[in-house]
C-alpha cells in the first residue's frame, strides 16, 4: 500500500525545482512569433479556399493544416505518394494493402489509402450514406489506432473535404486525411478504433482493422533532387504585374533573398515543387520573415492553379535563413517553364517606441479617448488614434483597444503595457498583437485584455513586433523535367 | 482580436479554436510550465528554449483540431514529451556525472543546511531513471494532475499515482537516511 505523500515533502520536491524560468525576452519573442504564424496560417486557408457552388454543388471544406514534417536530414530519401504526400522511403515503408470499408446502418465507412514511415501514420477515409443531422449530439473523442500489443497511437492532425450532393453539405461524401502517430517499424496491423463519426453520437464504435504491406517502388512517385538554381532580384525591381501596385515603398530591404528550387516530382495530373526561400539579411530570422504573395504563371503568363502542401522538411535550426515551401501545381495544361514570384515579404523588425496615456482616476468600461499619438518608427507613421477601454469574458478581466493607423501599412504589431498594475490575486502575462494580416490596410485595431488589470492612472505602453511589407519581385523560372 | 488571460482553460481552448489569433492566453497559460518542464528534462536553456519553440508550434498546428474534452494539459504535456523524446534520439546524453546539476537560487543558498538538503534532493532524482524523473517532472514541475500524467504518458491513472508515490518514498527514505 503507497501512502499518500507529505505535503511538507512534496513541498520540498517542488522547491527543490524552482530555479528556473524562461527568459522574458524568449518568452515574448516566441509569443511575437507564434501569433504571427497564426496569420500566416489563416492567409493559407483563405489562399486554398476553393468554391461552393449550389447546383451540382461541390462543396469542398479545406482544413489546411500546415504541419511540416519535422525530420532531422534533409538528404534523407523522400518519395510522393499522391493523395498521401511526402514518405520516407526505405525499408519500412508501409502503405495500405487494400482499401477496407465497413457499414453500419446505411452508412459506409471506407479507409482508402494509407501509408507508415518512422515519422507518422497517414489514412485517407471516406465516408458515404451520412446525412448530416442539425441537432445530432455531439461527440468529440479524437479516433486512435490501436496495435496488437495494445499501444495506442493517437491522432496528430486531420483535413477533411466534403463533395456535396444537389442539396448541399447535407449529404455526398466526406473525406478526411488523418494524421497518427507513427506505426512502430516492422508493424503491419492495427486496429483503427472511431468512437464516432461525423462527431455524431448517433454513429458511435466504428472499428476498421488495417493491413499494411511493405511498398514495392512502382507505388512511389520519384522526388527529383533539382541542381541548386537560384534566381535573385533586387527588391526594387519595379513588379511585372502592373495591376498590383505596391502602397509604398520603404528604406527597409531584406538583403540577399533568393528562392532555391530543390525538388519536383511529377503526378499523373499535376507537379510538386519545393524549395526554399532564403536571405543573407542577419536582421531576420526564419520566424520573422514570411514571403505574402507568391504567385506562379506559365510561359504565357497565364496564372497557374496551385496550392501549396505539407514541405518535406521543416528549417529546425533558427540562426538558417531559410523558409522551405512545397506547392502541388493543379493540372498539366500549362505550357512550361513556369514562373514562381514572390512579390511581397513580410519581416517582423525590432523598432520599438513607447508613449504615455493618462486613463484617469476611474476610466469606465466603454470610455474611448481620442489620443490622435503620433509615434514614428523606422520609416513609419504610426499614428494611435483611439484608445478604448474595454472588458473580457469576466468583469475582472480589463484592458485597451487601440485603433491604429500606418503610413505605409504595416502587417502587424503590439501594443502593451510595460507595467501592468494588477488587483487581488491577478497576474501579468502579455496581450496584444493585431494588425492587418492578410489584408493591406492601413487602419486596424489591437486589443487585449488581462484578469485583474487595473486601467486607471498613467500608463506607459510599448508599441513592438511591428510586421511590414517588403515589396518588390523575386522569382525563379523552372522547367519541370517530366 | 482580443487576447484573453486565462480563467478557464477549457473557454480559453475553444476560443482558440475558433480564432487562432486567441492562442496567445494559452501560450501564457502554458508557456513557463512547458519551458522549466523541457529545462529539467535537459538541463540545457538552449535546448529548453528551442524545444519550447516546437512545441509551441505543434500545439498551434493541432489546436484545430484537438477535439477531447478536459485533460487539455495532458495533450500539451504528450506533445511535449514526444519533442523532448525526439530531442533525447537525437543528442549524446550527457553522463551523469558530467550533468550540469540545477544551480539553487540565492535566497536558499543563505541556509546552507537547506541548501544542501535540495542539492542532494535533486541529485537523487537525477539518479532516478528517465522514466522515473519524468513523472517527477510532470508532477512537480508542469504541476499535472494524475488524470493530466495519465494522458500524456499514455498510462492508466491509478499506475501512475502508484509509481509516483512510491518514488516519492524512495526519495524521501535516501533523503532522511543521509541526514540520520
Amino acid at each position: 500500500m503507497n501512502e499518500h505523500p507529505s505535503p511538507e515533502f512534496e513541498k520540498e520536491i517542488r522547491e527543490s525545482f524552482d530555479a528556473s524560468h524562461a527568459n522574458p525576452e524568449f518568452v515574448r519573442e516566441l509569443r511575437a512569433s507564434l501569433l504571427e504564424r497564426t496569420k500566416m496560417k489563416n492567409r493559407n486557408r483563405s489562399f486554398i479556399r476553393l468554391t461552393w457552388t449550389v447546383g451540382f454543388a461541390a462543396l469542398l471544406i479545406i482544413v489546411f493544416v500546415a504541419s511540416p514534417r519535422v525530420v532531422t536530414a534533409l538528404k534523407q530519401l523522400f518519395g510522393y505518394v499522391p493523395g498521401i504526400g511526402y514518405v520516407e522511403q526505405g525499408n519500412f515503408l508501409r502503405l495500405l494493402s487494400a482499401p477496407v470499408s465497413v457499414e453500419k446502418n446505411g452508412v459506409t465507412l471506407i479507409i482508402e489509402k494509407g501509408a507508415a514511415d518512422s515519422q507518422q501514420t497517414v489514412l485517407l477515409q471516406r465516408i458515404e450514406g451520412y446525412t448530416f443531422q442539425e441537432d445530432a449530439p455531439l461527440c468529440d473523442t479524437p479516433a486512435q489506432l490501436v496495435l496488437l500489443d495494445g499501444t495506442v497511437l493517437n491522432l496528430i492532425s486531420f483535413e477533411a473535404t466534403h463533395e456535396g450532393d444537389k442539396g448541399g453539405p447535407a449529404s455526398g461524401s466526406y473525406y478526411s486525411r488523418n494524421v497518427f502517430e507513427a506505426l512502430p517499424a516492422q508493424t503491419l496491423e492495427a486496429t483503427l478504433q472511431i468512437p464516432c463519426i461525423m462527431y455524431n453520437d448517433n454513429y458511435p464504435d466504428w472499428q476498421v482493422e488495417l493491413q499494411f504491406e511493405y511498398a514495392d517502388e512502382e507505388q512511389i512517385v520519384p522526388v527529383i533532387e533539382l541542381p541548386t538554381i537560384e534566381f535573385e532580384l533586387p527588391s526594387d525591381t519595379p513588379p511585372t504585374d502592373l495591376t498590383t501596385t505596391p502602397p509604398s515603398s520603404t528604406e527597409i530591404a531584406l538583403e540577399g533573398f533568393t528562392i532555391v528550387l530543390e525538388s519536383e516530382a511529377s503526378l499523373p495530373d499535376g507537379y510538386i515543387i519545393t524549395g526554399s526561400y532564403q536571405w543573407t539579411d542577419p536582421r531576420f530570422a526564419p520566424s520573422s520573415t514570411q514571403p505574402s504573395n507568391v504567385q506562379i504563371t506559365d510561359a504565357n503568363g497565364i496564372q497557374v492553379n496551385f496550392k501549396p502542401i505539407d514541405p518535406m522538411t521543416r528549417n529546425d535550426e533558427p540562426s538558417m535563413k531559410r523558409l522551405p515551401f512545397a506547392f502541388e501545381i493543379i493540372g498539366k495544361d500549362y505550357t512550361v517553364p513556369f514562373t514562381i514570384s514572390v512579390k511581397s515579404i513580410v519581416v517582423r523588425i525590432t523598432d520599438t517606441a513607447t508613449f504615455q496615456f493618462d486613463a484617469g482616476a476611474n476610466p469606465q468600461v466603454g470610455q474611448a479617448w481620442n489620443v490622435n499619438v503620433n509615434i514614428p518608427i523606422n520609416e513609419y507613421d504610426i499614428n494611435i488614434q483611439t484608445i478604448e477601454l474595454i472588458s473580457g469574458e469576466t468583469p475582472t478581466q480589463l484592458g485597451f483597444r487601440f485603433t491604429v493607423d500606418a503610413q505605409p501599412a504595416i502587417a502587424y504589431l503590439s501594443i502593451l503595457d510595460l507595467n501592468p498594475i494588477f488587483t487581488g490575486n491577478g497576474y501579468g502575462g502579455g496581450g496584444g498583437g493585431g494588425g492587418g494580416g492578410a489584408e493591406v490596410v492601413d487602419t486596424f485595431t489591437t486589443s487585449w485584455v488581462l484578469d485583474n488589470y487595473s486601467p486607471a492612472g498613467v500608463k506607459t505602453f510599448a508599441v513592438s513586433n511591428i510586421g511590414i511589407f517588403i515589396y518588390g519581385t523575386w522569382q525563379v523560372s523552372w522547367q519541370p523535367k517530366q | 482580436m482580443q487576447m484573453t488571460q486565462i480563467t478557464d482553460e477549457l473557454t480559453l481552448v475553444r476560443a482558440a479554436q475558433a480564432d487562432v489569433q486567441a492562442f496567445g492566453a494559452l501560450y501564457d497559460h502554458y508557456v513557463q510550465r512547458i519551458y522549466r518542464f523541457c529545462y529539467y528534462r535537459t538541463n540545457n536553456k538552449a535546448d529548453a528554449e528551442d524545444l519550447t519553440a516546437q512545441i509551441f508550434l505543434a500545439v498551434l498546428e493541432g489546436l484545430p483540431h484537438y477535439r477531447q474534452e478536459g485533460h487539455f494539459a495532458g495533450w500539451v504535456f504528450s506533445i511535449a514529451r514526444n519533442k523532448i523524446n525526439d530531442h533525447h534520439r537525437r543528442v549524446v546524453p550527457i553522463p551523469l556525472d558530467e550533468a550540469d546539476l540545477l544551480p539553487l537560487n540565492a535566497d536558499l543558498e543563505i541556509n546552507a543546511e537547506i541548501s544542501q538538503r535540495k542539492e542532494r534532493l535533486l541529485n537523487l532524482i537525477q539518479m532516478l531513471t528517465d522514466d522515473e524523473r519524468e513523472i517527477i517532472h510532470l508532477r512537480y514541475v508542469a504541476e499535472l494532475t494524475f488524470a493530466e500524467i495519465a494522458q500524456a504518458m499514455k498510462k492508466n491513472e491509478d499506475a501512475v499515482k502508484k509509481m509516483l508515490y512510491r518514488l516519492v518514498a524512495r526519495l524521501k527514505e535516501k533523503l532522511e537516511a543521509d541526514y540520520e
